[in-house]
């Protein structure tokens, strides 16, 4: 499955008869910090889950750092860092119980920097986990994934449930951790902002699919949103591939375009526009219109 | 060997009741045992010792098994395993640590019984007619029902999610010693104890295994 520690093959899973993810195929580079974005139950969780061996896939292989997800060892393990959705830690442990039995189990611990973190997120260690509030959970999941020093580090919505002050602490803390260390990140979230800030590349679940995947920079340039204006009625197609979403409404027409290239200007300039505005578009801007019903065209690894 | 070791740690410390449970009770059978056999005649004891002991061989059954279902049930409402199977530990060792915990609970038990059972045998012997190796047979059928109900238990744990439903397994415990108290201790009675055992043992281990976490 190559060298990259995180590999997808044609991964399809059902649930109660309902397609979740729809042959997903996917490899992250190692030292690559991925952010996978969708909709709430878009599957981002499931991806994550049958990575590490939580679940099985119904269709497809998974492999982490060159190991079958059904049939990773402790070894293996130990070199990967996970913080869950909703942090489930053991809710009735105290947090020097808890830290205890991670620590005893971890083949390698680093305690010095486990004990900066600790005190960095001044986390009380005789409390119980139930009586933490959800932000000092999240600093607790964190500290524990990374006191063992993780080759492959998955983060799997870690800000959901935070307020905003906790987030940005968090996401602070967290970005002067991973860009500490080069290595491979798995992000998942749906909050665009935070996987801007992190992430170098991008891939966008829709309906089980990843419509896309590629590099943050290039993703921003390829995908372009134009306002079009036509001397009378816009015409109903343009025959230009690759439409995400068209609206028209008279004589104006607002189009984003994957692969946004001179060819493509070419056909549209044969409809002889009156002016072709580029409206600028954020991450928010380029997901909202990949998660739009109905979305058309679909660029992946290699195409963009 | 030092994950095993940790998780059963961690086991024993989750459980602790149980355990606390296994050395009372073992204390109170062996005293009781100690009491009779010392204060009592040969044909007298024969007629109350089997009495006497109903309710604690039902005691010990009913609570290796709800020891069992405890491990099991509380994985799977705290997510315990979710969490440990992200560390560097693999769904073998967890479910290996927790039959351990659990063989260790009826050693508890067993042990000082079988010290205690052996000691009683030399001072009393020719005034009870018993054949050689009673008490070998004796406490392997008492190891191996525990052990059935522990396995009982354990398959019941995991299968249900709620712990209501888990009390249906109580006429299949109450059952296992009455295979003893009806067949006897012979090997027949110990080979069906371990094909029991065996079976609930892989399918609450393929349950596991395959479950989502």
């Amino acid at each position: 499955m190559g060298d990259s520690p995180i590999v997808m093959e044609n991964l399809v899973k059902y649930y109660d008869g309902r397609r979740v993810l729809d042959g997903i195929d996917l490899e992250v580079p190692r030292g690559c910090i991925y952010g996978l974005l969708g909709r709430n139950g878009g599957g981002k969780t499931t991806i994550i889950r049958i990575l590490l061996g939580l679940e099985a896939a119904t269709r497809g292989s998974t492999a982490l750092l060159g190991q079958d997800s059904t049939q990773l060892t402790a070894q293996t393990r130990s070199r990967i860092g996970y913080v869950a959705e909703g942090h489930h830690l053991i809710q009735n442990y105290r947090v020097r119980r808890l830290v205890g039995l991670c620590k005893g189990l971890a083949i390698h611990w680093n305690d010095a920097f486990f004990g900066q973190l600790i005190e960095t997120f001044r986390l009380p260690m005789d409390r119980k986990v139930k009586e933490l509030s959800a932000g000092m959970r999240a600093e607790l999941n964190l500290a524990l994934a990374m006191a063992t020093d993780p080759e492959l580090l998955i983060l799997d919505d870690p800000t959901l449930g935070l307020d905003t002050v906790a987030r940005r602490q968090f996401l602070e803390l967290a970005i002067d951790l991973i860009q500490k260390q080069n290595r491979t990140i798995l992000f998942s979230s749906h909050i665009l902002a935070d996987v801007e800030r992190i992430a170098d590349r991008i891939g966008v679940l829709v309906a089980g699919r990843l419509v896309v995947d590629c590099e943050l920079e290039e993703l921003k340039n390829r995908v372009k949103k134009l306002q079009v204006l036509f001397p009378t009625e816009a015409p109903e197609d343009l025959y230009i591939t690759e439409i995400v979403q068209q609206q028209t409404a008279g004589r104006e027409m607002v189009l984003t375009v994957a692969n946004w290239n001179p060819q493509k200007r070419a056909i549209l300039e044969t409809f002889g526009p009156e002016s072709v505005t580029e409206l600028p578009m954020t991450l928010e801007d380029i997901f909202i219109e990949c998660t739009k019903p109905a979305v058309a065209p679909i660029w992946q690894k290699g195409e963009v | 060997m030092r994950t095993v070791l940790t998780l059963v740690k961690r086991e024993i410390i989750d459980h602790l009741g149980y355990f606390v449970g296994a050395a009372l009770l073992s204390a109170l059978i062996t005293f009781l045992m100690v009491s009779m056999v010392l204060g009592m005649e040969g044909r007298e004891l024969a007629r109350i010792v089997p009495g006497a002991s109903i309710p604690l061989v039902s005691l010990a059954v009913v609570g290796l098994c709800g020891l069992g279902v405890a491990q099991m049930y509380t994985d799977r409402t705290r997510r315990i395993s979710a969490l440990l199977i992200v560390l560097p530990t693999t769904r073998w060792q967890i479910f290996a640590a927790r039959v351990a915990t659990g063989l260790l609970a009826i050693l508890i038990l067993v042990i000082p019984l079988a010290i205690a059972g052996g000691i009683l045998m030399d001072l009393r012997t020719g005034e009870v007619p018993l054949y050689v190796g009673v008490l070998g047979d004796v406490l392997r059928s008492v190891f191996l029902v525990c052990l059935a109900c522990y396995a009982v238990g354990l398959y019941a744990g995991w299968d249900r999610r709620s712990l209501t439903p888990t009390l249906g397994v109580l006429p299949v415990v109450a059952l296992i010693p009455l295979l003893v108290v009806i067949k006897g201790f012979g090997l027949e009675v110990a080979g069906i104890l371990v094909v029991f055992i065996a079976a609930c043992l892989t399918a609450t281990w393929c349950r596991f295994a395959s479950s989502s976490l």
